[in-house]
Protein backbone atom coordinates (compact mmCIF):
# COMPACT_ATOMS: atom_id res chain seq x y z
CA UNK A 1 0.00 0.00 0.00
CA UNK A 2 1.30 3.43 -0.90
CA UNK A 3 1.32 6.53 1.22
CA UNK A 4 -1.88 8.53 1.02
CA UNK A 5 -0.12 11.55 2.45
CA UNK A 6 1.24 14.08 0.01
CA UNK A 7 4.49 15.92 0.57
CA UNK A 8 3.76 19.49 -0.29
CA UNK A 9 5.74 22.28 1.28
CA UNK A 10 2.80 24.61 0.81
CA UNK A 11 0.58 22.65 3.15
CA UNK A 12 2.84 20.97 5.68
CA UNK A 13 4.30 23.39 8.16
CA UNK A 14 7.55 22.54 9.89
CA UNK A 15 7.19 22.29 13.65
CA UNK A 16 9.67 24.99 14.51
CA UNK A 17 9.82 28.29 16.33
CA UNK A 18 7.69 29.52 19.18
CA UNK A 19 4.44 28.10 17.87
CA UNK A 20 5.89 24.58 18.19
CA UNK A 21 5.92 25.21 21.93
CA UNK A 22 2.28 26.27 21.97
CA UNK A 23 0.48 23.87 19.66
CA UNK A 24 -0.77 20.41 20.55
CA UNK A 25 -2.30 17.66 18.47
CA UNK A 26 -0.78 15.43 15.81
CA UNK A 27 2.71 15.78 14.37
CA UNK A 28 4.43 13.92 11.56
CA UNK A 29 8.00 12.77 11.08
CA UNK A 30 9.61 13.03 7.66
CA UNK A 31 12.71 11.09 6.60
CA UNK A 32 14.77 13.68 4.73
CA UNK A 33 16.99 11.07 3.12
CA UNK A 34 14.43 8.57 1.89
CA UNK A 35 11.86 11.29 1.27
CA UNK A 36 8.95 9.65 3.01
CA UNK A 37 6.74 9.92 6.05
CA UNK A 38 7.76 7.47 8.74
CA UNK A 39 5.63 8.19 11.79
CA UNK A 40 2.77 10.16 13.28
CA UNK A 41 2.66 11.19 16.91
CA UNK A 42 0.30 12.77 19.43
CA UNK A 43 0.88 15.34 22.11
CA UNK A 44 -1.82 16.77 24.36
CA UNK A 45 -2.40 17.41 28.00
CA UNK A 46 -1.32 19.38 31.01
CA UNK A 47 0.97 20.56 32.42
CA UNK A 48 1.37 22.35 29.15
CA UNK A 49 2.87 20.06 26.57
CA UNK A 50 3.45 20.84 22.93
CA UNK A 51 4.86 19.50 19.71
CA UNK A 52 8.11 21.28 20.59
CA UNK A 53 8.42 19.68 24.00
CA UNK A 54 7.59 16.26 22.55
CA UNK A 55 10.22 16.76 19.86
CA UNK A 56 12.79 17.54 22.55
CA UNK A 57 11.81 14.30 24.32
CA UNK A 58 12.35 12.39 21.08
CA UNK A 59 15.79 13.93 20.63
CA UNK A 60 16.71 12.76 24.13
CA UNK A 61 15.13 9.35 23.50
CA UNK A 62 17.27 8.83 20.43
CA UNK A 63 20.32 8.98 22.70
CA UNK A 64 19.05 5.89 24.58
CA UNK A 65 19.56 7.31 28.03
CA UNK A 66 16.87 5.01 29.41
CA UNK A 67 16.04 1.34 29.06
CA UNK A 68 12.60 2.27 27.78
CA UNK A 69 14.15 4.29 24.96
CA UNK A 70 16.20 1.26 23.91
CA UNK A 71 12.99 -0.71 23.37
CA UNK A 72 11.52 1.91 21.03
CA UNK A 73 11.54 0.98 17.38
CA UNK A 74 11.38 4.68 16.53
CA UNK A 75 14.60 5.44 18.37
CA UNK A 76 16.30 2.28 17.16
CA UNK A 77 15.36 3.18 13.60
CA UNK A 78 16.66 6.74 13.89
CA UNK A 79 19.18 6.86 16.74
CA UNK A 80 21.45 9.69 17.67
CA UNK A 81 24.70 9.11 15.77
CA UNK A 82 26.75 9.41 18.93
CA UNK A 83 24.89 6.68 20.78
CA UNK A 84 26.68 3.34 21.23
CA UNK A 85 23.38 1.48 21.66
CA UNK A 86 21.91 1.26 18.19
CA UNK A 87 22.16 -1.71 15.84
CA UNK A 88 22.62 -1.67 12.09
CA UNK A 89 19.85 -4.24 11.75
CA UNK A 90 17.14 -1.79 12.77
CA UNK A 91 18.71 1.54 11.88
CA UNK A 92 17.17 3.39 8.93
CA UNK A 93 18.99 6.67 9.43
CA UNK A 94 20.24 8.98 12.10
CA UNK A 95 18.13 11.33 14.15
CA UNK A 96 20.15 14.48 13.82
CA UNK A 97 19.69 16.37 10.58
CA UNK A 98 17.91 13.48 8.86
CA UNK A 99 14.43 13.77 10.35
CA UNK A 100 12.12 16.75 10.19
CA UNK A 101 8.98 17.17 12.27
CA UNK A 102 5.93 18.76 10.72
CA UNK A 103 2.60 19.75 12.16
CA UNK A 104 -0.20 17.40 11.24
CA UNK A 105 -3.46 18.73 12.68
CA UNK A 106 -2.72 20.94 15.65
CA UNK A 107 -4.52 23.40 17.88
CA UNK A 108 -3.79 25.93 20.55
CA UNK A 109 -5.31 24.55 23.77
CA UNK A 110 -5.70 28.10 25.08
CA UNK A 111 -7.80 29.12 22.08
CA UNK A 112 -11.37 28.67 23.35
CA UNK A 113 -12.90 29.00 19.89
CA UNK A 114 -10.64 26.27 18.50
CA UNK A 115 -11.35 24.00 21.45
CA UNK A 116 -15.09 24.61 21.03
CA UNK A 117 -14.79 23.68 17.38
CA UNK A 118 -13.14 20.39 18.35
CA UNK A 119 -15.28 19.48 21.35
CA UNK A 120 -18.76 20.47 20.17
CA UNK A 121 -20.37 17.53 18.42
CA UNK A 122 -21.35 17.62 14.78
CA UNK A 123 -23.67 18.67 13.34
CA UNK A 124 -24.17 21.44 15.90
CA UNK A 125 -21.05 23.44 15.15
CA UNK A 126 -18.09 21.15 15.57
CA UNK A 127 -16.02 19.14 13.14
CA UNK A 128 -16.02 15.76 14.87
CA UNK A 129 -18.62 13.21 15.87
CA UNK A 130 -18.89 12.71 19.61
CA UNK A 131 -21.33 9.91 20.32
CA UNK A 132 -22.93 9.59 23.73
CA UNK A 133 -20.93 6.39 24.15
CA UNK A 134 -17.63 8.10 23.36
CA UNK A 135 -18.30 10.92 25.81
CA UNK A 136 -19.44 8.55 28.54
CA UNK A 137 -16.42 6.31 28.10
CA UNK A 138 -14.04 9.25 28.03
CA UNK A 139 -15.53 10.53 31.25
CA UNK A 140 -14.45 7.34 32.99
CA UNK A 141 -10.84 7.46 31.82
CA UNK A 142 -8.17 8.90 34.05
CA UNK A 143 -5.83 11.13 32.09
CA UNK A 144 -3.30 12.28 34.64
CA UNK A 145 -3.91 15.90 35.49
CA UNK A 146 -6.81 16.36 33.08
CA UNK A 147 -10.11 15.83 34.82
CA UNK A 148 -12.51 17.84 32.71
CA UNK A 149 -14.42 16.28 29.86
CA UNK A 150 -13.12 18.91 27.45
CA UNK A 151 -9.53 18.12 28.38
CA UNK A 152 -10.26 14.45 27.84
CA UNK A 153 -11.81 15.23 24.47
CA UNK A 154 -8.59 16.96 23.45
CA UNK A 155 -6.65 13.86 24.40
CA UNK A 156 -9.01 11.74 22.30
CA UNK A 157 -8.71 14.20 19.41
CA UNK A 158 -4.93 13.92 19.51
CA UNK A 159 -5.17 10.14 19.43
CA UNK A 160 -7.74 10.33 16.65
CA UNK A 161 -5.56 12.39 14.33
CA UNK A 162 -2.45 10.41 15.25
CA UNK A 163 -4.13 7.17 14.26
CA UNK A 164 -5.73 8.59 11.12
CA UNK A 165 -2.43 9.97 9.80
CA UNK A 166 -0.74 6.72 10.81
CA UNK A 167 -3.19 4.92 8.52
CA UNK A 168 -2.22 7.20 5.63
CA UNK A 169 1.51 6.43 5.89
CA UNK A 170 2.75 3.61 3.64
CA UNK A 171 2.94 0.53 5.91
CA UNK A 172 6.44 -0.35 4.67
CA UNK A 173 7.70 3.08 5.72
CA UNK A 174 5.82 3.31 9.00
CA UNK A 175 8.08 2.57 11.96
CA UNK A 176 5.32 2.72 14.56
CA UNK A 177 3.91 -0.49 16.00
CA UNK A 178 1.64 1.25 18.47
CA UNK A 179 -2.09 0.52 18.51
CA UNK A 180 -2.90 4.15 19.28
CA UNK A 181 -5.27 5.39 22.00
CA UNK A 182 -2.94 3.88 24.60
CA UNK A 183 -4.47 5.62 27.60
CA UNK A 184 -7.99 4.72 26.46
CA UNK A 185 -7.03 1.09 25.85
CA UNK A 186 -5.27 0.82 29.19
CA UNK A 187 -1.80 0.49 27.68
CA UNK A 188 0.91 2.33 29.53
CA UNK A 189 4.67 2.61 29.40
CA UNK A 190 4.76 2.76 25.62
CA UNK A 191 7.67 4.90 24.55
CA UNK A 192 6.64 5.29 20.95
CA UNK B 1 -13.95 5.42 2.61
CA UNK B 2 -12.76 2.47 0.57
CA UNK B 3 -9.14 3.54 0.87
CA UNK B 4 -8.95 4.11 4.60
CA UNK B 5 -11.36 1.63 6.16
CA UNK B 6 -9.31 -1.41 5.06
CA UNK B 7 -6.22 0.23 6.52
CA UNK B 8 -8.02 0.62 9.84
CA UNK B 9 -9.10 -3.03 9.71
CA UNK B 10 -5.49 -4.05 9.06
CA UNK B 11 -4.23 -1.79 11.83
CA UNK B 12 -6.58 -3.36 14.36
CA UNK B 13 -5.73 -6.85 13.18
CA UNK B 14 -1.98 -6.35 13.34
CA UNK B 15 -1.36 -3.94 16.19
CA UNK B 16 -4.23 -4.24 18.65
CA UNK B 17 -4.50 -6.87 21.36
CA UNK B 18 -7.41 -9.12 20.30
CA UNK B 19 -9.04 -8.52 23.68
CA UNK B 20 -9.23 -4.80 22.87
CA UNK B 21 -10.34 -5.00 19.23
CA UNK B 22 -13.96 -4.28 20.15
CA UNK B 23 -13.05 -1.17 22.12
CA UNK B 24 -15.24 1.87 21.77
CA UNK B 25 -12.25 3.85 20.51
CA UNK B 26 -12.36 2.10 17.16
CA UNK B 27 -16.07 2.86 16.81
CA UNK B 28 -15.16 6.46 17.60
CA UNK B 29 -12.50 6.40 14.88
CA UNK B 30 -14.88 4.87 12.31
CA UNK B 31 -17.55 7.44 13.12
CA UNK B 32 -15.04 10.15 12.30
CA UNK B 33 -13.26 8.74 9.26
CA UNK B 34 -15.17 10.89 6.80
CA UNK B 35 -14.57 14.05 8.83
CA UNK B 36 -10.89 13.20 9.18
CA UNK B 37 -10.56 12.58 5.46
CA UNK B 38 -12.22 15.90 4.70
CA UNK B 39 -9.85 17.71 7.06
CA UNK B 40 -6.75 16.03 5.61
CA UNK B 41 -7.83 16.85 2.08
CA UNK B 42 -8.79 20.40 3.02
CA UNK B 43 -5.34 21.01 4.46
CA UNK B 44 -3.72 19.57 1.34
CA UNK B 45 -2.20 16.73 3.35
CA UNK B 46 -3.85 13.90 1.47
CA UNK B 47 -4.81 13.10 -2.08
CA UNK B 48 -8.09 14.50 -3.31
CA UNK B 49 -9.48 11.07 -4.04
CA UNK B 50 -9.26 10.23 -0.36
CA UNK B 51 -12.47 12.10 0.32
CA UNK B 52 -14.25 10.66 -2.69
CA UNK B 53 -13.21 7.04 -2.40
Amino acid sequence: MDSLLLRDDCHFVEAAGLRAFILQGCYLTWDDVRKRWVRSGKVTGTPQRSVGTREAEHVEGSKFATTAARSSLFYMSFPDASSPHYTYVLRRGFRSSLLTTYFGVVFDPADDAAVDYICTPRPVSGILNWSDEALARLGNINFSGDGSLRAKQLHATGYLFELFYDLLIAPADNISRSPGFEACLGIFGNTE
Amino acid sequence: MRLVSPRLDRHIQQRVDPKKCDSWVFRYVRENLAALAAIAVRFGHAALDLACA
